[in-house]
C-alpha cells in the first residue's frame, strides 16, 4: 500500500471520500490483508476520538474575564479608549528642519561683513575722534591716501582697508573677555608696543590679532575685518569669514592720553560703555577711561 | 378576488413582513458582528456576551489542546482577553468564532512549546488522580474501565503529538469543523487543510499501533 492508497483510506473511514474513491479502496481491502488491518486500526481510532470529546466543565466566569481584562491594561489597550487620531510624525522633523533652516539663516546673515560707510560705528569713531581731536576714521575710507597705514608693522601685506566697523582700543586682554561675558580661546602672550604714536594705527591691532581672533570666533557682533595677514597665517581662514567681502577693516587706537569720561560733554547719553585705557590720567593718577554708546560696534585691541 | 379581499390580502403580507423585519432587526442586533461592533464602541455588555456565547466552545478547543483543565481555563480567558484587547483588528467579513479559534490555536501552541519540558510522567499522574473526579459512568464498571484505558491511551498518543498534527485532529476530529474554516483559522488553503489532517491522522495511528491489538485479546 501506497501513500496516496493510505490516504483514500483515511478519507473512506473518515467518511470524506467520494463513491468512486470508496469503491477504489474497497477493491483494495479485498485484496491485501494488511489494508484491512489498517482500516480496522483507523476505523478504531475514530471510535476513541469520539469518546475523548467529553471534557470536564469550566469554571470561568465574567467576573474572572472582567479582572483579567483590568489586570492586562484595560485603559492602555481596549478598544474603548484607543484613539481613533493617530499623530502625525512627520511634525518633528518637519520642526527639526525648520528651525535648522532659520538657524543656518541666521549665521549667515550675522557674520556677514557691513559695507555700509556709513554705519552706526562709523558715526561713534567719528564722534569719539572729533571730541579727542583724533584722525577721524573716515579718513581711512581711501586706502590710497594713508598707504602706510595699511601696511603691517610685522611685515604682512594687507589686501584690503579694514572695516570701520572694528574700533580696537588700548584695553588689556584679561578686560576683553570680562567685558563681553566669555573668555577668548587663544589669550597668548602679546608684547603691546608702548611708543605709539598719536592716532589710530595698526600697529597694534595687527599685533593682537590672536585677542581679535579669540573674539570673532565667538561670533561678536558687529565683529568684521575682511582681510588680514599676519605672521601667525591668515586670521580670516580661521576665523572662516568672507575673504572677498566688500569694504575693509579699521582699527582705530586710543593712546593713553585719549579723553577720559569728564572730558565729555554733559549731554552724553546716560547708557554707555566705559572702556578702561592702560594709560593713567597725570592729574588724578586713575586710569583713563574712554566711553562709548554700544559695544556693538566696538572691538576691543591692543 | 374582490377588490375588498385583495386589500386585506395585501394588509396582511405587509403585516407579516413588517414582523419579519423586527425578527431581522432582532437577529442583526444580537449577531456577532453587532455585539463586536457594540463592543469596540464601548459597551462592554456587548462583550460579556460574546463572552457567554462561545466560552464552552473555546474552552472545550483549549482543553482538547491541552489535556488539562487549569491549562485550558487560563488559555480559554487570555484568549477572550486578547480579543477584547484586539477587537479594532476584527474584520467583519470572517466569523468571530474563526477569529477567536484562531487566537486560542496560537496560543495552545504558543503554550504546549513552553510546556514540553514537563515530564510525561507528570501529566499521567496528574491526568490519572483526576479521572475519577471527571470521567466515568457509574452504571458500567467494566465498561468504564476499557472506555477509561483507550482514552487514556488516545489522550497519551494525542499529547504526544507535535502541535501543527494536534492541531488538526482536535479542530477536525473533536471539534468536527469543516475544511474552510480550518483553513481560515490556520491561514492555509482549503487543499492545504485537508493534507495536514491526513498526515496528522497518519501520525495518530502510528502513536497508537501498538496499543490497537490489547483491547481485543
Amino acid at each position: 500500500m501506497n501513500r496516496k492508497q493510505e490516504e483514500e483510506l483515511i478519507q473512506q473511514m473518515f467518511s470524506e471520500s467520494t463513491e468512486s474513491e470508496s469503491s477504489q479502496v474497497d477493491k483494495l481491502k479485498s485484496a491485501d490483508a494488511h489494508t484491512q488491518v489498517m482500516a480496522q486500526q483507523y476505523k478504531q481510532m475514530r471510535e476513541d476520538l469520539k469518546l475523548t470529546r467529553e471534557v470536564p466543565a469550566d469554571q470561568l466566569s465574567k467576573e474572572r474575564l472582567r479582572e483579567a481584562i483590568l489586570k492586562a491594561g484595560l485603559s492602555a489597550s481596549g478598544p474603548a479608549n484607543r484613539q481613533k487620531w493617530v499623530w502625525p510624525g512627520w511634525i518633528p522633523s518637519l520642526t527639526a528642519s525648520a528651525c535648522a533652516v532659520v538657524g543656518v539663516y541666521f549665521v549667515f546673515s550675522h557674520s556677514e561683513v557691513n559695507p555700509s560707510p556709513t554705519s552706526p560705528s562709523q558715526e561713534i569713531v567719528s564722534k569719539l575722534a572729533k571730541q579727542a581731536e583724533l584722525p577721524v576714521a573716515s579718513r581711512f575710507a581711501d586706502p590710497s591716501a594713508h598707504p602706510l597705514k595699511f601696511e603691517a608693522s610685522l611685515g604682512g601685506s594687507i589686501e584690503k582697508p579694514i572695516n570701520p566697523a572694528i574700533v580696537a582700543t588700548a584695553v588689556p586682554k584679561a578686560d576683553i573677555g570680562a567685558s563681553y561675558g566669555f573668555q577668548a580661546k587663544k589669550l597668548k602672550s602679546v608684547r603691546r608696543p608702548w611708543s605709539h604714536t598719536p592716532g589710530p594705527t595698526l600697529t597694534s591691532a595687527v599685533a593682537n590679532v590672536d585677542v581679535l581672533y579669540g573674539a570673532m570666533s565667538l561670533s561678536f557682533p558687529g565683529a568684521a575685518l575682511s582681510t588680514i595677514s599676519t605672521r601667525n597665517g591668515d586670521l580670516f581662514s580661521r576665523s572662516g569669514l568672507n575673504r572677498n567681502a566688500s569694504g575693509g577693516p579699521l582699527a582705530a587706537q586710543f593712546k593713553a592720553g585719549a579723553p577720559s569720561v569728564s572730558e565729555l560733554p554733559a549731554d552724553a547719553p546716560s547708557k554707555t560703555i566705559v572702556l578702561i585705557n592702560d594709560g593713567s590720567s597725570a592729574a588724578s593718577d586713575a586710569n583713563q577711561a574712554t566711553e562709548v554708546e554700544s559695544s556693538r560696534n566696538v572691538l576691543v585691541g591692543g | 378576488m374582490s377588490l375588498r379581499e385583495r386589500s386585506g390580502r395585501i394588509m396582511v403580507e405587509s403585516r407579516l413582513m413588517g414582523f419579519g423585519a423586527v425578527i431581522k432587526g432582532r437577529i442583526d442586533a444580537d449577531s456577532d458582528v453587532a455585539l463586536v461592533r457594540r463592543a469596540r464602541e464601548g459597551d462592554y455588555e456587548a462583550f460579556e456576551q460574546l463572552f457567554e456565547r462561545y466560552r464552552a466552545l473555546v474552552y472545550r478547543f483549549a482543553y482538547q489542546m491541552t489535556s488539562r483543565r487549569d491549562d485550558a481555563e487560563d488559555v480559554a480567558q487570555e484568549a477572550f482577553v486578547r480579543a477584547y484587547q484586539n477587537l479594532h483588528r476584527y474584520r467583519d467579513e470572517a466569523k468571530f468564532t474563526t477569529w477567536i479559534l484562531r487566537i486560542v490555536t496560537n496560543l495552545c501552541t504558543d503554550q504546549m512549546r513552553m510546556t514540553t519540558r514537563r515530564t510525561a510522567l507528570e501529566q499521567q499522574e496528574a491526568a490519572g488522580a483526576l479521572d475519577w473526579m471527571t470521567l466515568g459512568d457509574v452504571e458500567d464498571p467494566v465498561a468504564n474501565l476499557e472506555g477509561d484505558r483507550r482514552k487514556a491511551v488516545l489522550r497519551t498518543a494525542l499529547n504526544a503529538l507535535p502541535v501543527h498534527h494536534r492541531t488538526m485532529i482536535v479542530l477536525r476530529d473533536l471539534e468536527e469543523r469543516e475544511y474552510p474554516e480550518i483553513s481560515a483559522i490556520l491561514g492555509c488553503t482549503v487543499g492545504g487543510a485537508k493534507l495536514r489532517v491526513l498526515r496528522a491522522r497518519r501520525a495518530l495511528r502510528e502513536r497508537l499501533e501498538p496499543f490497537f491489538g490489547e483491547g481485543s485479546q
